[in-house]
């Protein structure tokens, strides 16, 4: 239903050209034609402690820096700042200037880089597989598996050294004779 | 046209580069008493300056100072 409501707010085709060709700032030449002039405009607001305050606010509710650099940028393209090819090239310079506003401003953000993995959780998929190969390493039938060696009771053996203690069974009988 | 998901690519790649490039080294001394080969000035490849790494190098290097500052 999502999916839909996006796709229904989109524009329609050839809407571009109802309104009179020039009439929208992105249609007149940018303010901004280089990457150095345009840059040099974003490091003065972003890093201005003034006008900062809502980039702040954003960071901290957990919206990453991608989404917020993408953002950023897209508006100034809106408003004819600069183009959209400068604005993708400014990218990773904008990311890095708003962590470090982020952290100057001892504030936890998301850099929106890559997902955390958590180690704990196991696929199903990856179930199965440790399942498959536990069969194939056991044996196919019981009756291949290795017969037990069997115990035999071992006997009991008298010395018969020299030096050995005589037993006391004997003994005992020589004593009575 | 709306921006989704350049962002990350875009400083994915720049992070590679960064972490890729050859550390800039010194030129040796050029004295009287200097025993390395002199190197003609024309004959030393003039590399194209990246303006916009050159400042993600140096926004990076001041978010390390930043946080080693502080811990």
């Amino acid at each position: 239903m999502e999916e839909l409501n996006t796709i229904m707010d989109a524009p329609i085709p050839g809407q571009s050209l109802t309104t009179e060709v020039g009439s929208r700032p992105w249609q007149q030449p940018a303010k901004y034609s280089t990457v150095e002039e345009a840059l040099e405009h974003y490091a003065k607001t972003i890093t201005d402690p003034a006008i900062n305050e809502p980039l702040l606010d954003t960071l901290e509710m957990g919206t990453p820096v991608t989404s917020i650099a993408e953002i950023v940028v897209q508006s100034g393209a809106m408003e004819g700042l600069h183009t959209i090819d400068v604005s993708i090239l400014m990218l990773p310079v904008i990311m890095e200037l708003i962590a470090y506003v982020a952290d100057e401003a001892e504030i936890e953000y998301d850099m929106g880089l890559a997902k955390p993995v958590n180690t704990d959780d196991i696929s199903p998929s990856d179930i199965e597989l440790a399942m498959k190969s536990l069969k194939d390493k056991m044996p196919q039938d019981e009756e291949e598996q290795m017969p037990l060696p069997e115990v035999q009771p071992e006997e009991s053996t008298s010395p018969t050294g020299l030096m050995a203690r005589p037993n006391r069974d004997v003994d005992t009988t020589q004593g009575e004779m | 046209m709306s921006l989704q998901g350049q962002a990350l690519a875009a400083y994915t790649d720049y992070i590679e580069k960064a972490m890729k490039a050859e550390p800039v080294l010194e030129e040796p001394s050029k004295g009287l008493l200097s025993r390395n080969k002199v190197v003609k000035d024309e004959d030393k490849k003039q590399e194209p300056v990246d303006y916009v790494m050159e400042q993600f190098k140096a926004a990076q290097k001041a978010r390390v100072m930043l946080k080693n500052g502080r811990t």
